[in-house]
């Protein structure tokens, strides 16, 4: 297994306030997988990948990547991991500005030592791999969102760590770059057989992977293979929400017209229009409290 | 003749006695060894016992120590250190906030570094050489324009006002004491704000990642 996760546990402290971001998490992934993470805002998606990245520890529960403990590694040993493991790519801030794209692909190679040869044919090897070897003498202000990203992901990969975990990557991006960053992601998967982990909010980017799994509240709700083209789409918890707002606005609407036709009393129909109302509102509480403007 | 001698040989042993009280980069080009010892207060009296007539002998070593003595005459000169900590104390800070100030815009950054795999180490080597450099050749040029300041303040001195009393650079322990003081408030001032910077980039980078 590349990722073996056991009863993970997150318990955020601000002032006085405690918050649970993860409640007993369990979920695993296999060598080569490519995996999707989703769920609405605060369910614990990035939370989850932090630790998974060593880069905030865990409150209980037990991590293992490659056989690898990460909830009992040293610091040392979390600096090692994060060099050698395991290559971030996060919705923004993943470059220098100040550095070319090749300088910043190098950078994870500085940290490790590699020798300034070894350091430019990897960097020559990486560009190809994101077609961008026409632009790796610009900075990352003068390429695109697109083009940053996949200089990120090049950097992600530069000491050839075993697993890529990718935290919202096409967050910031328009849907054609979105779709060239998520190729480029399972290019890397399916050609370097690279285990990736990635956090997204988008169905289609989602879809891309080898199974989706939704978190909420805390803990993995359903782990599911993606919908392949020409199948049907079962009803997501979110269209049945909407479905079922959609029908009690129709139930308010009849209920007006039999108010004006004289078939209920003035009583018996304020009476079932708050009902209505109030139902309608909790659903569209939960819609929005599910990251959906309705 | 002889008195002649003698108010030279005083000259030269109230040189040596200024460079051993003041303790300040000044003194005297020769010394003879043989005035170090000797009692100049009574070599006064035996000046002066020469003739009758002469009314007054100003030995420039009673005049120096006189000096030092009067709170009035010798305070401009410790006014003078107290501005020089002063002035370093000032400057350490001002190093301080302006290096933390830049790492400060720079956080985001370095927590980049420590995500891609930099240690404490390498991101404080890193931030040093980039920040070190500035700081040493502002203290090298401290020191040299410092010391071209007091050696032609020698050469004026010795050219102009005294043709017996030569003044040279000398370095007593407490002016090196005091030099490396000021170096030292320097270099840490430069040193403190990277390894808190460091120390900050490296211990919860998914706060700087979610900023």
């Amino acid at each position: 297994m590349a990722i073996v996760v056991k009863d993970l546990v997150k318990i955020y402290t601000t002032g006085s306030l405690e918050v649970q971001a993860l409640r007993g998490l369990n979920l695993f992934l296999g060598e080569g997988e490519m995996v999707s993470l989703v769920g609405p805002s605060g369910s614990g998606k990035t939370t989850l990948l932090n630790i998974i990245g060593g880069l905030d520890r865990a409150s209980a529960g037990v991590v293992t990547v490659f056989g690898r403990d990460v909830t009992r590694m040293s610091p040392r040993e979390l600096v090692e991991y994060r060099r050698d493991t395991v290559g971030h790519v996060f919705q923004t801030m993943n470059l220098i500005p100040t550095l070319t794209a090749a300088e910043n692909i190098e950078l994870p190679m500085v940290a490790l030592g590699v020798t300034g040869e070894k350091r430019r044919s990897r960097v020559g090897e990486l560009v190809d791999v994101v077609g961008l070897r026409d632009r790796m003498g610009h900075k990352p202000g003068e390429l695109s969102g697109g083009e940053q990203q996949r200089v990120a992901l090049a950097a992600a990969l530069a000491n050839d760590p075993p697993l890529v975990l990718a935290d919202e990557p096409t967050g910031e991006l328009d849907t054609a770059n979105a779709r060239i960053v998520v190729e480029y992601l399972s290019k890397v998967n399916r050609e370097m057989g690279k285990t990736i982990l990635m956090v997204t909010h988008d169905p289609a980017v989602s879809r891309a992977a080898d199974r989706i799994l939704r978190i909420q509240d805390g803990v993995v709700v359903t782990d599911v293979a993606p919908l392949r083209e020409g199948a049907e789409a079962p009803a997501s918890y979110d269209d049945i929400l909407r479905r079922r707002i959609a029908e009690i606005d129709a139930q308010l609407a009849g209920l007006d017209d039999g108010f004006r036709r004289g078939e209920m009393t003035g009583d018996a129909y304020v009476e079932r229009q708050t009902g209505l109302k109030r139902t309608r509102a909790v659903l569209v509480e939960e819609l929005h409290r599910l990251g959906v403007v309705h | 003749m002889r008195g002649r001698s003698a108010f030279l040989a005083l000259f030269m042993s109230v040189a040596l006695a200024t460079t051993l009280f003041s303790g300040i980069l000044r003194g005297a080009d020769a010394v003879d060894p043989l005035t170090r010892a000797r009692d100049v207060e009574g070599f006064g009296d035996e000046v002066r016992a020469l003739d009758p007539n002469v009314e007054g002998v100003d030995i420039a070593e009673t005049i120096v120590r006189r000096a030092s003595e009067n709170v009035f005459l010798a305070g401009p000169k410790r006014v003078e250190e107290l501005g020089v900590y002063f002035a370093t104390l000032v400057s350490s800070l001002g190093v301080v906030l302006v290096v933390s100030k830049a790492f400060r815009s720079r956080s985001k950054e370095l927590t980049v570094m420590t995500i891609r795999g930099f240690s404490d180490g390498q991101l404080a080597a890193t931030l040093l050489v980039e920040n070190m450099g500035m700081t040493l050749f502002s203290i090298a040029l401290g020191l040299g324009v410092g010391l071209v300041m007091l050696r032609g303040e020698n050469v004026v001195y010795n050219a102009v006002y005294s043709s017996v009393l030569l003044r040279r650079l000398v370095f007593p322990p407490s002016a090196l004491v005091a030099l490396a003081t000021v170096v030292g408030l320097l270099v840490l001032s430069t040193v403190a704000p990277i390894l808190l910077a460091v120390r900050h980039a490296s211990r919860n980078p998914v706060w700087r990642i979610e900023e």
